[in-house]
């Protein structure tokens, strides 16, 4: 069916193959990635800087704020700026995750026209958004590890699992884009409840603040959080940090219900795409 | 190679209200009501073969392109598309503004899955088919004016070499130029041997360029085959609908009307039609002719280009039919005009056979090759012929001889 063409062209140029379905949306993302990028940070003086300065600048903020004036003590972590770190631990997932829900849930919205006028895999578009959060997530997690290596805590062996967590977040990240995208597409009320979602989300993440400050019998409910089951796999892995028993467990669970629920969701809802509304 | 619909079907539900969607997902009952937009179409588009889709607006021609480039799938039945499949549903959809031409470019490569050698080669074919500089193309996509952008998103949108073309009434934009570059484009993909499926108002395109063509009305294919049959049903219901109108209407054309607001074309013309006027032995533009009576029409042009043009008419009845029509690309030798500046072209028709009836006028002035329609007069400068001299009756006289009364 993708056809390789068995007539001989007039033109100068040689005929193109036409490439298979994967292989053509795996070189399509690449392209609409490094689009994005470039006009993402285009007409700004400071260009793909920004891509550094945004999480630093978030960084420094709730240092200042957090650590130093309200003075936020970790149990259980020791190092000489434990808060530094936790904080770090909690921003290298919430950051990529927030941007690439915000610019995913209406990647579906932004491009309804031209879906319409032009074959091509849906997935793509809330897959650029995952794929541009990348960046500030690979930033993150160095700047975590060298901090960490920084001040006596690890390296330890557990960072072997770091490779698997960044799955688990990629994936549970796409899922639940998927389902936003999709969702803001048929119902735009999605994108205003997003925005307010994920600014709660912030708070019901133990990112400012250690879980262990929170009474006991609370810290089960945190596990209803995936990203927050992801934070708490990251202190545990990265910083040693005691966690609730049956994190990773829960983290499992999500990445199953988040990854393969949106592909789902997605899929199912799939024709309406192309169609008007 | 080619493309087969096989049983096709597309059934849109529609909701009232957003809502309904989010209720009938978490319920499960059903709160929509159906549209069918397409159902029983049937029809395999050969290899190579240039294939015309007609209809009225609304009528589902877009839905079946659409489905046919993919871009929504039939509710029920298959289509089986083979080759590479050029889409022209709409041209310039995805180019980002802000990006120069050649981002552009290198992006519709991209979504063809092209990248590495078979891009440049791509971006090659691209950049030397939209005639546009290479300063130009460095610049963002914003900064063009409409004609270039067009020009550029053709030439993107083509570049692919398809095998398959499928084309949305995409040539009835852009400067006359880029009209004929692009028709042309598609003759010569036609000329390797492309498949085209080609969708559009325009009769005269289609009957000049499709072998087969379609018919589709509500839904439906009202009519399939050779593109003649085809253009001819349809035309015969448009005339069916066309009178219909006008009986509601019961509309009288001012004798005087002046050429050109309704009628004409939308844009400037580049060789406009100015005035056409009738003379018989009773004086000019008479409202009233005798059958049998000499008549002279003679039809004034201005030309803006240096380009050659060809000119057609035609006398029809008040329901459309063409009573009788000719152009200058008929002639026997088929001198097309060409020049600046104002032409005069004078007919005459000794004895004109027509019987009692309404008629008026159709005038088009049409490019070298006689298939872009560059202005047109449509229903022009009514006139009434009487036959008061014979009993004979119908629309023209037609030689006879009587053989034999037994």
């Amino acid at each position: 069916m993708n056809g390789k063409s068995e007539i001989r062209r007039e033109t100068g140029v040689p005929a193109v193959a036409a490439a298979g379905g994967a292989q053509r949306a795996w070189v399509l993302w690449r392209y609409w990635l490094l689009r994005e990028f470039k006009t993402r940070y285009a007409g700004s003086v400071l260009g793909l800087a920004w891509a550094f300065v945004q999480p630093l600048a978030s960084l420094a903020i709730f240092y200042v704020l957090f650590g130093l004036i309200l003075a936020v003590r970790v149990p259980g972590l020791v190092a000489s700026n434990g808060y530094l770190l936790h904080l770090l631990a909690g921003l290298a997932i919430w950051l990529p995750f927030t941007d690439a829900i915000g610019r995913g849930v209406g990647s579906l919205a932004a491009y309804e026209d031209f879906l319409r006028k032009q074959p091509m895999p849906a997935e793509i578009l809330p897959a650029v958004s995952v794929g541009g959060s990348l960046l500030v997530l690979g930033i993150g997690y160095g700047l975590l590890l060298v901090l960490s290596i920084g001040q006596g805590v690890g390296p330890f062996w557990s960072w072997a699992w770091l490779p698997l967590l960044v799955l688990a977040q990629v994936v549970l990240t796409f899922g639940l884009t998927l389902v936003l995208s999709m969702a803001h597409f048929l119902w735009r009320d999605v994108g205003s409840v997003v925005g307010f979602a994920l600014q709660l989300g912030f708070y019901l993440t133990p990112i400012v603040y250690p879980l262990a400050q929170v009474p006991e019998r609370f810290h089960i409910w945190f596990l209803l959080n995936p990203v927050a089951c992801l934070v708490l796999a990251v202190q545990s892995v990265v910083l040693h940090m005691p966690v609730p028993q049956g994190t990773a467990w829960a983290l499992a669970v999500w990445v199953v219900v988040l990854g393969g629920g949106g592909w789902w969701f997605f899929r199912s809802m799939k024709p309406v795409l192309g169609e008007a509304l | 190679m080619s493309i087969r619909f096989e049983g096709v079907e597309k059934i849109y539900p529609v909701y009232a209200k957003p809502q309904d969607r989010l209720l009938e997902w978490l319920t499960g009952r059903q709160r929509h009501r159906v549209h069918v937009a397409l159902s029983g179409i049937d029809f395999a588009v050969q290899a190579g073969e240039t294939f015309g889709l007609i209809g009225e607006n609304g009528a589902g021609k877009s839905t079946l392109l659409k489905i046919a480039a993919g871009t929504i799938r039939p509710t029920r039945g298959q289509v089986e598309r083979e080759g590479r499949v050029a889409a022209l549903l709409e041209l310039g959809a995805g180019f980002h503004p802000e990006e120069s031409g050649y981002d552009n470019i290198r992006f519709m490569a991209a979504l063809h899955g092209l990248e590495g050698a078979a891009m440049e080669a791509f971006h090659q074919r691209a950049t030397a088919f939209s005639e546009l500089t290479a300063e130009t193309l460095e610049r963002p996509v914003k900064t063009y004016s409409s004609g270039m952008f067009m020009r550029l998103a053709f030439a993107a949108a083509t570049a692919i070499d398809p095998d398959v073309l499928i084309v949305d009434e995409a040539l009835s934009v852009g400067d006359l130029h880029f009209q004929k570059k692009s028709l042309n484009r598609i003759l010569a993909l036609r000329e390797q041997g492309a498949t085209v499926l080609f969708c559009s108002h325009n009769l005269y395109q289609v009957r000049s360029l499709c072998q087969r063509a379609a018919w589709i009305h509500g839904g439906k294919i009202a009519a399939i085959g050779n593109t003649e049959d085809v253009v001819t049903a349809y035309e015969a219901h448009e005339r069916r609908r066309y009178a219909h109108l006008r009986e509601q209407e019961s509309s009288n054309v001012h004798a005087q009307e002046v050429f050109g607001t309704a009628a004409r074309a939308a844009g400037t013309a580049l060789v406009k039609i100015m005035r056409l006027t009738t003379e018989t032995s009773d004086g000019l533009n008479p409202a009233q002719i005798d059958s049998f009576q000499d008549l002279t029409v003679e039809i004034e042009l201005e030309s803006y280009t240096d380009a050659q043009f060809h000119v057609g008419f035609s006398i029809v009845r008040p329901d459309k039919d063409n009573v009788f029509g000719t152009s200058t690309q008929f002639q026997p030798n088929a001198t097309p005009l060409r020049g600046q500046g104002s032409h005069r072209l004078r007919v005459r028709f000794p004895r004109l056979a027509l019987l009692s009836g309404e008629y008026l006028w159709n005038v088009y002035t049409l490019d070298d090759t006689g298939l872009q329609v560059l202005d047109m007069a449509e229903l022009v400068q009514p006139f009434t012929v009487l036959n008061a001299k014979h009993r004979e009756f119908g629309l023209v006289w037609l030689d006879h001889e009587w053989l034999s009364l037994e």
